[in-house]
């Protein structure tokens, strides 16, 4: 049986995706734009930030009208709940994206940009858990967040390496300073998104299954 | 002995040929609320009022399996259905008050019982009415007739007067289905209030009020007990998928 109710919370759950998706190709953009030095992809991410604000507060009204005129039960609130908790995680993804590509406009604009590949591995396992956390949700499959925790080690690790590289540049040659600064702030915020894709896994498993974790 | 006031065991019934219960199993804790939901049909009255044998009255009714109510086999031919039904009240989803006054509905049980001392009537009246959170508005006027009340007001006179007789259990069948909502609040503030010296067992379509007042809920569905667990697990979390689809609207 369908009721009306069912067809608002699919839609619901569809602005859901398509705030995920526009935010997963945000981080993806501004770490290219941030790894290469593309302006025009810097510039993509910023003119969008606005819409994934839009979709953030339209996702929230109507999933609090829903609570209120529905009262929904089970499964059905478990979905709710977790669709308010997880627009606020992805807007904060959105929000690094950003960051990056600021950082990336500075560096270009200051000259100091120079091509950092490394900065793309990293950024493809930060990606990578994203979008997974958000197909888990599309998809109400908890297998694909099953090895976040070590995902996240991964993280950690490569931010550690990294900082190690900076600093020895650093010493190397006072000129490679902002760079190098932007390079570990960018890395701290990857890092921040692999956390947020965990807080998201957390409450996607506990949709799916009723029972919460921790991720770490 | 059992930490459970009632337990329910292999519950089969038959309306003639027709099994209206299918091996129910349940058990209720004491000084808890325990709420029964499910379609229409399902076997809810038929469950609550096996719990008090009130089915007894239905001809062609045959019961087998166990209820045990402080260890006791209450289907056992020997119980005394009298002194079974003053330990085990009845409230119903119509009001019905007798036609009498408010005071002669709450003393009746009492003086059938053989209670006829006047101050330890007037005792009771005004107990049992302020423990159904009626005494307020009918204390002027105890003597007018119970049928001048609202709705929700005879309901709760219905209450004093099953409480008059000083029963451990209070069944409920649906009994704000006819109440507005002022009302309803009302009996399901009163109910979590017996919870305290009562245990209730109510039956109700309306699957907030089961999620807000009960502590224990069951869910029927054709003669059977689908699933049985503490309430916020049945509405948070249930494990069966039949009861997942009924509390969510996604059925039939
Ligand atoms: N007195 C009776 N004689 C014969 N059959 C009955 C009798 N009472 C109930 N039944 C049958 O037993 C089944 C369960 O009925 P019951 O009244 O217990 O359901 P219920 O869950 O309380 O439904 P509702 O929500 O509509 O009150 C139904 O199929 C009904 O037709
Ligand atoms: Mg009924």
């Amino acid at each position: 049986m369908r009721n009306k109710f069912h067809a608002d919370l699919d839609a619901l759950t569809g602005d859901v995706i398509e705030m995920g998706n526009l935010v997963c190709n945000m981080l993806d953009r501004s770490v290219t734009a941030f790894a290469n030095g593309d302006r025009v992809m810097a510039d993509w991410v910023l003119e969008h930030k606005d819409e994934a604000s839009r979709l953030d507060s339209l996702i929230e009204d109507e999933a609090l009208r829903l609570l209120v005129l529905h009262q929904p039960m089970a499964g059905d609130m478990r979905r709710i709940a977790t669709i308010l908790k997880m627009i606020t995680y992805i807007e904060r993804i959105g929000r690094y994206a950003k960051n990056i590509s600021n950082a990336a406009i500075d560096l270009m604009e200051s000259g100091e940009h120079k091509p950092m590949p490394q900065i793309s591995f990293m950024g493809a396992v930060a990606i990578e858990m994203v979008r997974d956390s958000l197909m888990a949700f599309e998809t109400s499959n908890v297998k694909l967040v099953e090895d976040f925790e070590s995902r996240d080690d991964e993280l950690d690790r490569m931010r550690y390496d990294y900082l190690r590289t900076a600093l020895a540049e650093m010493k190397a040659c006072a000129c490679n300073v902002d760079t190098y600064t932007s390079y570990l702030m960018v890395a701290r915020y990857l890092e921040r998104c692999g956390d947020n894709a965990c807080k998201i896994a957390e409450k996607v498993h506990y949709m799916v299954t009723g029972k919460r974790i921790e991720i770490r | 002995m059992s930490t459970n006031l009632i337990d329910i065991k292999g519950l089969n019934l038959w309306y003639g040929e027709n099994q209206a219960l299918h091996d129910v199993s349940m058990s209720v804790k004491p000084n808890s609320i325990t709420a029964l939901i499910g379609p229409s049909g399902c076997g809810k009255s038929t469950l609550l009022r096996s719990i008090n044998r009130m089915n007894d009255i239905i001809a062609g009714c045959r019961v087998e399996g166990e209820i045990t109510f402080h260890d006791k086999n209450i289907l056992a031919p020997e119980t005394d259905v009298m002194a079974l039904r003053k330990k085990i009240g009845m409230i119903f989803q119509k009001p019905n008050p007798f036609p009498m006054s408010i005071k002669d509905n709450v003393t009746y049980g009492p003086r059938l019982h053989g209670v006829t001392d006047r101050e330890s009537l007037d005792k009771l009246v005004e107990e049992c009415i302020n423990k159904s959170a009626l005494w307020s508005e009918v204390q002027d006027r105890l003597g007018a007739s119970a049928m001048s009340l609202s709705g929700g007001q005879q309901q709760r006179l219905c209450i004093a007067r099953a409480l008059s007789v000083n029963p451990e259990v209070i069944l409920m069948d649906e009994p704000t289905s006819a109440l507005d909502p002022i009302a309803t609040n009302k009996i399901e503030d009163l109910a979590q209030d017996l919870k305290k010296d009562y245990t209730v067992v109510i039956v109700t379509h309306n699957m907030q009020q089961a999620s807000r007042i009960s502590d224990y809920t069951g869910f029927m569905y054709m003669g059977k007990l689908i699933e049985f667990d503490k309430t916020e697990n049945i509405f948070e979390n249930p494990s069966e998928e039949l009861t997942e689809r009924y509390i969510t609207g996604r059925f039939g």
